[in-house]
């Protein structure tokens, strides 16, 4: 009887201390979600102010789509890719901080930096040393190397956009990684190492395993960030040559405000939604039964 | 205290006469090498009038989308840029109507087509822009040639001129989705006198590239510009343009026109730029030059200082200021009736072309930008070859039906 009314008393307080909090979120998220969700149903352009509903044509339309099949197609090349490379670089650069280097401050920092510009400002960046910079490198050196349309080259493009996406965001998953490193209780590797692990036993048998959590944290965080890349893409090949590089992202967003096709983007972006959500939950599930406890 | 209380009245009612004079008006450009010249003209027009405010944002990349944003968000400019043509009608729920106004007499008539939509003038013509292939006089010189290339076959000779005596031909900015839709405009006005019909036709999806031979032509101008590119043409944007030619390291720069020539002769001043119409088959009679109005400025209608912009747009376009603002600060040939040509060497090759009649209107205006980035990509395909020609063909076609419009 105590109990039943102390669980009501707690749930009144509950509610009382989260309304506020939902409230905002509903507002902010889910209510313009929920207005986004209805345009889907129609062919509203973005610009007039009246919007006519049409159903699912919207959704029909979307099944036959070379357009947004191919970004979905790019997206997904561009997520394997990056989380692989990004996450192998990371552990890397990260057990080798750990070890203690004469420059491991200095190698911290230039590792760091770019993660505090904007992606635009890399995007920039990069332009200017792939486009011209390259050119007059080209002229000076000679080497083919530097001669390779690095945002033109349709076989080439696409790793572009992945290594400088790479660059900008390594920082901190090393920092993720590094702080997992510390992590490890020093009795755990003494203890391997009394037993006669090896370096490379000790690193496979126990230091990985150890680092299951922040190995499920980086690849949740690096494929969120590979399915919403879009803003390297803007400053560095406007989604080009031709459609070589559109994300999906980068497509709703012409579909919506380029194209005038805010019904379509709209549609889009849910069907987007919908395989993001089915991929974080297999995903999440996957990892978290594959760590070790600590 | 009276004194105190007298002072403070005071105060309130200065400020209250401070705020009731300074109305602002939000302006938002697309052009940013025009940005210079809209400053001096706000500068002007407030030495006339210092009770009205001008907030000016300007940018080029992406203004479109922008803008929508801008729209959807409650938060209109009060002064904006759009399309002339079909963008006329798409931005119409917004636009205030200024058919009355003074300066609506001092348009020039070939530009009030393109200003109107049922009946009512909705825009203002932002300037004449001349379109074509942009050439270096004096490199021109050196490989021994006397005049501009009046058929594709001359081009195409000048090019092997130019080539063998060491001169990178062209330098194409074809990251730009926008330099594909200039280069088309020359093929779509020599295809068709009436460039407002032929569009409507393939907004309908009845009309086929195969029944339009000099659309086709197209790509092979395409192709030749490929043919005597500069490297990396894919990858080079505007800037990268205006570059290659400003620094001397091509004879010609394509898709551009006469808004780039103050830009190059910020690198070189002294360089002297010719510009010609692009010339569509080996028949010298339809190589003409690309001249009209293509931006025009929006009045928003629900604005809270409409009297404000309408002082402004008078002080812009019907005034003193008007008659040298487009000729002597824009270096732009002026929508303006009674103005000439602006003295610089591609004003002076324009004015000819205006002369003699050689020119063609401009077709961009007649479908949506939309279509237009969709087209610019799908020639960077077929550039790149990720689709055959007719692949690229097929899908032109389809855009233009789909989101011509």
């Amino acid at each position: 009887m105590i109990g039943k009314k102390h669980g009501w008393e707690s749930g009144g307080n509950f509610a009382l201390f989260v309304a506020p909090a939902a409230v905002c979120v509903f507002l902010a998220f889910y209510a313009p979600f929920l207005m986004n969700a209805y345009y889907a149903f129609t062919d509203w352009n973005g610009i007039q102010r009246a919007a006519r509903f049409n159903g699912i044509s919207n959704f029909v339309e979307l099944a036959t789509d070379a357009d947004f099949l191919g970004s979905v197609v790019f997206t997904v090349k561009f997520a394997v890719l990056y989380i692989a490379i990004t996450n192998f670089l990371a552990i890397l650069v990260a057990v080798l901080l750990n070890h203690k280097l004469a420059i491991a401050g200095a190698v911290r920092a230039a590792i760091f930096v770019p993660y505090i510009l904007s992606l635009v400002i890399v995007g920039f960046i990069w332009s200017f040393v792939l486009g011209p910079g390259f050119q007059s490198l080209a002229a000076s050196t000679g080497w083919g190397f530097f001669k390779v349309d690095w945002l033109g080259d349709l076989r080439v493009v696409g790793l572009t956009v992945v290594l400088v996406s790479v660059w900008q965001s390594l920082g901190f998953y090393v920092l993720i990684y590094h702080a997992g490193l510390q992590a490890i209780p020093k009795e755990t590797s003494e203890a391997a190492l009394l037993d006669g692990a090896g370096p490379a036993t000790k690193l496979f048998k126990v230091t990985l395993p150890m680092l299951g959590p922040s190995v499920t944290s980086c690849f949740f965080f690096s494929l969120a960030a590979s399915i919403r890349v879009y803003d390297v893409i803007v400053s560095l090949t406007r989604g080009g040559p031709g459609r070589a590089t559109s994300s999906v992202t980068f497509d709703i967003y012409t579909e919506a405000f380029s194209r005038n096709r805010y019904g379509y983007g709209t549609a889009k972006s849910l069907a987007v939604l919908l395989l993001v959500v089915i991929l974080a939950v297999v995903q999440l599930r996957k990892m978290k039964s594959r760590e070790v406890e600590a | 205290m009276k004194r105190m209380v007298a002072a403070l009245a005071i105060a309130v009612v200065a400020a209250g006469a401070q705020f009731a004079q300074t109305t602002t008006i939000k302006w938002f450009a697309n052009a940013n090498e025009y940005q210079d010249y809209y400053a001096q003209l706000i500068k002007a027009f407030n030495k006339v009038e210092p009770g009205i405010k001008i907030d000016l944002e300007v940018t080029q990349d992406d203004y479109p989308s922008m803008l929508k944003i801008q729209i959807n968000a409650g938060n209109t400019p009060d002064i904006f840029n759009t399309m002339l043509g079909t963008e006329v009608e798409s931005f119409a729920d917004y636009s205030a109507d200024l058919s009355s106004q003074a300066w609506v007499g001092e348009v020039l008539p070939s530009v009030l087509p393109d200003i109107k939509y049922q009946g009512k003038v909705l825009a203002v013509p932002v300037v004449q822009n001349g379109f074509g292939i942009i050439y270096n006089k004096k490199m021109f010189a050196e490989a021994g040639i006397k005049s501009v290339p009046k058929t594709v076959a001359e081009l195409a000779s000048d090019c092997k001129k130019l080539k063998a005596k060491g001169i990178t031909p062209f330098g194409n900015g074809f990251k730009e989705w926008w330099v594909f839709k200039h280069i088309f405009m020359n093929f779509q006005a020599a295809q068709s006198p009436d460039v407002h019909a032929l569009n409507v036709a393939f907004q309908s999806g009845k009309a086929k590239f195969k029944d339009n031979p000099i659309l086709m032509s197209y790509f092979d101008m395409i192709d030749l510009f490929m043919e005597y590119s500069a490297p990396n043409p894919i990858s080079t944007d505007f800037n990268g343009e205006m570059n290659l030619i400003g620094t001397g390291k091509v004879a010609m720069i394509t898709g551009q026109g006469i808004w780039a020539e103050p830009g190059i002769n910020k690198i070189d001043p002294k360089m002297q730029l010719g510009i010609f119409g692009i010339p569509v088959n080996n028949d010298p009679s339809k190589t003409k030059l690309v001249l009209g109005a293509d931006h025009g400025w929006r009045v928003n209608k629900d604005s809270k200082n409409l009297a404000a912009v309408q002082k402004f747009l008078d002080f812009w376009y019907n005034s003193d200021f008007s008659k040298t603002y487009w000729t002597d600060m824009l270096k732009a040939t002026s929508p303006i009736k009674g103005t000439k040509a602006a003295n610089t060497s591609m004003n002076r090759d324009i004015q000819a072309y205006s002369d003699a009649g050689d020119v063609y209107p401009e077709a961009q205006i007649w479908a949506t930008d939309a279509f237009h980035q969709k087209f610019g990509e799908l020639t960077q395909e077929y550039i790149i070859k990720s689709k055959t020609k007719a692949q690229v063909i097929a899908a032109m076609e389809a855009a233009w039906a789909k989101i011509g419009r």
